[in-house]
C-alpha cells in the first residue's frame, strides 16, 4: 500500500478555548482562585496607576469584596454596592486555596487528580458514616447491660470494620476488627530505646501479642482465649508461657483434651523443632490419665505409639519425642515386648539410628523384668560393624552386668585379626578400639599400644591426637606399670 | 600458622554484629522473640570477643542498653526474656506473677549487665531465693516457678548450667562442700548430673537418655562452677562428697567421637577414593549415607562435630565439644583435629557476609555465629580474645565480672547533704560518720518515701 501523502492540516473553524487540563487537584483550586480575582491580579502586577478608570473602579471593588468590609454599609449602600458588582461582572474573590493534607499512606491530598480526588471524598463520606454507625454499636451494646447483643448486629458491625479497613486502605487488625474484642484493651511492647535484637515484627504478631498481654493481665480463662493462644503459638511456638497459660485455659473450661491432642499433633508435626509443645503434651497426659478407664488408658498407648511413629517417620532421632517416650515409658508402664519390638522395627530402618538404641537400652535395664535378659546386641545388628551405636551398647551391658570388656574379646576379635609380621585384617575401628580397652584392663600393654597406634596412624586418623594421647599414657605407665595409670585409661569398665 | 590456612576476617565479622546489634533483625526471628535476652548477650558478647566491644560504644548507647536489659528485670527477681515478657508496673500484684521471670533469660541478662556497667541493679536477694525456689525435689532445675509454686520447664542441663552460673555470678565461688545459708542444694544438683551420664560415656538430657554434645556441655560447665571437675581450683573433694563425673576418660572418648570427617559431595564424586572397596565392604548392607563416621583411613580435610553418636555434622558442636574438653583439664582441647576442624569452620559454615550457619551454605544466624566464634576462641584462634569455656565469655569479661560482683555485693545507703541524696557503700571507711551526719530528707522526699 502506497503512503499518504501527508497533506497539510485543514483549517480549523475557530473553537471555543477548551477547558485547561488540570493534572491535580491542587492545580485546579489554585486556576480557580487566580481566576476568581482578575482585577487583584492586574493591579498586583501592573500597579494601580496605569490602570484605566473601569478598571479601578473594579479593582476597589474587589477589594471591598474579598475584605468583606461592604458588611459594615448601611442597607441601601450595600444593595447600590452589588448592582455595581453586578453590572460589573466582577468575580468574588475566593480565599487561598488550603492545603488538603495527606492521605493515610502519607501521599498529598493535592497530587491527586481531580477524579481521583472526588473518589477520595466520597470514600471519607462513606468512611465518616461507617464510623457514626460502628460507634452507635458500641454504645447500643453498652447499654444492654447483661443482655448479649444479637448475633446478626455483632456479624453487621464485622463487616462494617472489614468495609472501613478497605476504604481507609489498611486493613483493621484481627482483633481490633473483631466486635468479640472490644472490651480488650491490648497492652503493646514496650521496647524503648537502647532495645537489644529488635525483630520486624509483622503487624499481625504486634497486635496478637499486644492482646495475649492483655488477656493474661486480666487472668481471662475463656474460649477465645483458646482461639488467641493458638494464633500466637502459630508464629512463635516457643513462648515460654503461652503453652502453660493455655493448658491452664483447657482445665479450666475443662475442654476436651482428646481434641486438644488431635491439635497438638497437627502442630508437632510441622514444628519438628519446638520442645514446648511437648511438655504441653505432658501435662495433657497427666490431666487426661486419671479420667479414663484402663481399657482407654491401653488404647491411649497404641495411639500414642502411632503418633510417635508418625513422628520418627520424618526424623527417627528428634530428640523432644524420644523424651516423652520415656515419660511415657514410666507413666503407662510401657516396658514390655511391644515397645521392644517397636523399637526394633525402628532399628531395622536404620541401624545407626542412636536414640533408638539409647531408648532400647533404657527400656532393657530400667525395668527389672528385663534386667536379667542377656542383650541381643551381639546377635543381629551387626550387620554394619563399623557402627559405634552398637559397641558402645555394648560396653554399657557389660557394665551393667559387671561383666569385663574381655568376656568378649572374642567376639571383637570376629572384627579384627592382628597376626606377627604380616599385615593386619580390621574390618572395624570400633572392635579395634573395643579390644584396646579389653588388652588394657588385663594388662597386656604391648597389644594394647599396638593397637592404639594402628588406630591413630590407619584405620581412625581423624582421632589421631586422641588416640597418641592415650598411647602415650599408657606407655609412660609402663609393661605393668602403675596400677593407677591404668585405672585412669581404662575405658569405665 | 601456615600461610596457607585460612584465617579470621575480624572485620567481615565485626560488621555481621555491628548489623544485629544496629538493625532490626529479619521477621524470621518472630519465633525467638521469647529469647531476645539470649540473642541481645550474644551480640554483645561477639562483639567484645572481637575487641570491638560495648566498652567501644558511646557512653549513652551503653547507659540505654544497659536500661533496657534492667526494665526487663521481673518485680519479684530474676528477668523476663524479653519486653513481651515484661508488663508495666501497676499490674503486677504482690505474690501474682502474671508472666514469670524466666532462668536461661536471667542468665544471660547478668552476663550482658556486665558488659554496660556492672551487677548493681540486679535485685540479687530476690534473684537468689527465686533461684531456690525453680530446683525441683530431684536436684534438677525448671526455667520458671508458677504463682503456685509449680517449677516448669524441663528436668534437662541447660537448666542445671544456667542455674549454677546465675549462683556464681550472684554469690560467688563456694568451695565444694561449704554450705552457705539460703544457698541451692548443691548435692542434689551434683546427683542430678552424675546421673545424667550414659553408658557410652556422654551426658543426656536427663538420666537415661540419650548422651548430647549440648547437655555434656551444661552438665560439665554446672560442675565447674560448683567446683566439683578435677580441674576445678578448690577441688580436693573433702569427706563423702562425690566427683561430679562418673568416668572422665570414658567422657573424653565420647567427646572425641564427636568428630567427624566433612566431605563437600559435589567436589568428591570425581576424586578416586584408594580406600572405595575397603568403605564398601564395611558399609554393611546398610546404606552408609555420606555423614556418617565411616572408618578415617586418610587425613581429613575438614573436620566438624556431630551432637550424638552417627548424626550429621553442625557448627555449634564445635563448641560444646571443644569447650567440654577444655573445661576437663589443661590441654585437653588439644586432642581434636584443630586444623581440620578450624578449615571446616572458614571454609565450609562460615558466610561471605560473616557470621557462620548451622551447615555448610546455610546463612548465618546469631546462635552459629556466635558458638562458631567461639568454638574458634576455644581453640585459642589468633584475633579472638583469650576465652573461658564455662561463662562462654572472654576471660577478661569473666575477670570484670568477678570485681563486679564485689561491687554489687555491698550494700549502699543514702545520706542526704545540703538538700541532695548521696549514695555510700557501706564499705566506705567514712560510712559511720557520713550517715550520722546526713540531714533530714527533704519534706517533699519525706511524703513520698517517708522518713529514712
Amino acid at each position: 500500500m502506497a503512503p499518504k501523502a501527508s497533506k497539510p492540516p485543514k483549517a480549523q473553524p475557530e473553537a471555543p478555548e477548551p477547558p485547561r487540563e488540570h493534572p491535580s487537584i491542587s492545580s485546579l483550586h489554585q486556576d480557580l482562585y487566580q481566576s476568581s480575582r482578575p482585577f487583584l491580579t492586574l493591579a498586583q502586577t501592573k500597579g494601580i496607576s496605569p490602570l484605566t478608570p473601569t478598571e479601578k473602579s473594579a479593582y476597589a471593588k474587589s477589594r471591598f469584596l474579598e475584605t468583606g468590609v461592604w458588611r459594615t454599609w448601611p442597607a441601601p449602600q450595600q444593595k447600590e454596592f452589588w448592582a455595581a458588582v453586578e453590572k460589573q461582572n466582577i468575580p468574588i474573590p475566593l480565599p487561598k486555596p488550603r492545603d488538603l493534607g495527606k492521605d493515610s499512606r502519607g501521599q498529598e491530598l493535592g497530587t491527586y487528580t481531580i477524579e481521583e480526588y472526588a473518589q477520595y471524598r466520597k470514600r471519607e463520606r462513606q468512611l465518616q458514616g461507617l464510623r457514626r454507625e460502628s460507634v452507635r454499636f458500641r454504645d447500643r451494646r453498652e447499654k444492654i447491660q447483661d443482655g448479649e447483643v444479637s448475633e446478626g448486629a455483632v456479624e453487621d458491625e464485622r463487616n462494617r470494620r472489614k468495609l472501613i479497613g478497605l476504604l481507609q486502605g489498611n486493613r483493621m487488625g484481627l482483633y481490633e476488627g473483631n466486635p468479640e474484642w472490644d472490651d480488650v484493651v491490648p497492652i503493646p511492647q514496650d521496647d524503648g530505646e537502647g532495645a537489644l535484637a529488635q525483630i520486624a515484627y509483622t503487624d499481625e504478631y504486634a497486635e496478637a501479642m499486644g492482646y495475649l498481654r492483655a488477656v493474661m493481665a486480666a487472668k481471662e480463662h475463656s474460649p477465645r482465649v483458646l482461639t488467641l493462644t493458638e494464633h500466637i503459638i502459630s508464629l512463635n511456638p516457643a513462648h515460654y508461657t503461652v503453652w502453660l497459660y493455655r493448658a491452664s485455659t483447657l482445665f479450666s473450661l475443662q475442654s476436651s483434651l482428646t481434641e486438644e491432642l488431635e491439635w497438638v499433633n497437627e502442630v508437632a508435626l510441622e514444628n519438628q523443632k519446638n520442645y514446648q509443645i511437648w511438655h504441653h503434651r505432658q501435662l495433657l497426659i497427666d490431666h487426661l490419665i486419671p479420667t479414663i478407664s484402663p481399657d482407654a488408658v491401653k488404647a491411649l498407648e497404641e495411639s500414642e505409639r502411632g503418633f510417635m511413629t508418625q513422628m520418627f517417620e520424618q526424623d527417627g532421632k528428634n530428640y523432644h519425642v524420644w523424651s516423652y517416650r520415656q515419660y511415657l515409658c514410666w507413666k503407662l508402664d510401657m516396658f514390655n515386648e511391644t515397645e521392644l519390638r517397636s523399637i526394633e522395627d525402628l532399628l531395622r530402618r536404620d541401624v545407626r539410628n542412636n536414640s533408638a538404641w539409647s531408648h532400647r537400652f533404657f527400656v532393657v535395664f530400667s525395668d527389672p523384668k528385663y534386667a536379667t535378659q542377656g542383650s541381643k546386641a551381639t546377635d543381629g545388628y551387626f550387620e554394619a560393624p563399623q557402627n559405634q551405636s552398637p559397641w558402645n551398647y555394648l560396653r554399657g551391658v557389660l557394665k551393667k552386668g559387671g561383666r569385663d570388656l574381655a568376656s568378649l574379646e572374642w567376639f571383637a576379635g570376629e572384627f579384627v585379626k592382628i597376626g606377627e609380621g604380616e599385615e593386619e585384617d580390621v574390618r572395624s575401628s570400633h572392635a579395634l578400639d573395643f579390644l584396646a580397652d579389653v588388652w588394657i584392663e588385663k594388662g597386656e600393654n604391648a597389644k594394647a599400644v599396638k593397637a592404639l597406634g594402628l588406630l591413630g596412624d590407619k584405620y581412625d586418623r581423624v582421632r589421631k591426637n586422641y588416640w597418641d594421647w592415650k598411647r602415650a599414657g599408657l606407655k609412660e605407665g609402663g609393661v605393668g606399670g602403675a596400677a593407677s595409670k591404668m585405672e585412669a585409661l581404662k575405658v569405665g569398665f | 600458622m601456615e600461610e596457607s590456612e585460612p584465617h579470621l576476617n575480624k572485620d567481615k565479622h565485626i560488621s555481621y554484629w555491628r548489623r544485629c546489634l544496629l538493625t532490626l533483625l529479619p521477621t524470621q526471628y518472630t519465633s525467638m522473640d521469647s529469647s531476645r535476652m539470649t540473642l541481645g548477650f550474644f551480640i554483645l558478647s561477639a562483639l567484645d570477643l572481637l575487641s570491638a566491644g560495648p566498652a567501644t560504644f558511646p557512653v549513652s548507647q551503653q547507659a540505654e542498653i544497659r536500661a533496657w536489659i534492667l526494665k526487663c528485670q521481673h518485680p519479684h527477681g530474676g528477668f523476663c526474656g524479653s519486653p513481651n515478657h515484661r508488663y508495666p508496673e501497676g499490674l503486677y500484684g504482690d505474690g501474682e506473677d502474671i508472666d514469670p521471670a524466666n532462668l536461661p533469660a536471667t542468665y544471660f541478662a547478668i552476663l550482658s549487665l556486665g558488659f554496660v556497667g556492672g551487677l548493681e541493679g540486679v535485685k540479687r536477694k530476690e534473684c537468689l531465693e527465686w533461684l531456690g525456689r525453680l530446683q525441683r525435689e530431684d536436684g534438677s532445675f525448671g526455667e520458671l516457678v508458677t504463682v503456685h509454686g509449680k517449677v516448669e520447664g524441663g528436668h534437662d542441663m541447660r537448666h542445671c548450667y544456667v542455674a549454677s552460673a546465675v549462683r556464681w555470678m550472684l554469690r560467688g565461688d563456694v568451695p565444694a562442700g561449704e554450705k552457705v545459708e539460703g544457698d541451692i542444694d548443691v548435692e542434689g544438683l551434683v546427683g542430678h548430673l552424675r546421673n545424667g551420664q550414659t553408658y557410652d560415656g556422654g551426658i543426656s538430657e536427663s538420666s537415661s537418655h540419650e548422651a548430647h554434645a549440648g547437655y555434656t556441655y551444661c552438665a560439665i560447665a554446672s560442675l565447674s562452677f560448683l567446683n566439683r571437675l578435677p580441674s576445678s581450683p578448690t577441688s580436693e573433694i573433702k569427706g563423702d562428697l562425690l566427683p561430679g563425673l562418673t568416668n572422665i576418660p570414658a567422657t573424653i572418648r565420647w567427646l572425641v567421637s564427636r568428630q567427624v570427617g566433612y566431605r563437600d559431595e559435589e567436589e568428591h564424586e570425581e576424586d578416586e577414593d584408594p580406600h572405595r572397596s575397603q568403605r564398601e565392604s564395611l558399609a554393611g548392607i546398610h546404606e552408609d549415607t555420606p555423614l556418617v563416621p565411616g572408618l578415617s583411613l586418610e587425613d581429613e580435610e575438614f573436620v566438624g562435630f556431630n551432637g550424638r553418636c552417627n548424626k550429621s555434622v553442625d557448627t555449634c558442636y564445635a563448641f560444646w565439644v571443644t569447650a567440654s574438653l577444655d573445661m576437663l583439664g589443661d590441654g585437653k582441647s588439644k586432642l581434636v583435629n584443630a586444623k581440620a576442624i578450624r578449615r571446616f569452620l572458614f571454609e565450609q559454615t562460615q558466610h561471605r557476609i560473616g557470621g557462620f550457619g548451622k551447615y555448610p551454605g546455610n546463612p548465618p544466624d546469631i546462635y552459629h555465629s556466635y558458638l562458631g566464634l567461639a568454638a574458634l576462641a576455644v581453640m585459642k584462634e589468633p584475633g579472638i580474645k583469650p576465652f573461658d569455656s564455662a561463662l562462654c565469655v572472654s576471660k577478661q569479661q569473666r575477670e570484670r565480672i568477678t570485681q563486679q560482683r564485689k561491687t554489687a555485693s555491698v550494700a549502699r545507703k543514702i545520706y542526704w547533704k545540703h538538700g541532695y541524696p548521696i549514695s555510700i557503700r557501706e564499705d566506705h571507711p567514712e560510712f559511720k560518720e557520713k550517715m550520722a551526719s546526713s540531714e533530714e530528707p527533704p519534706t517533699s522526699i519525706k511524703d513520698v518515701v517517708g522518713a529514712a
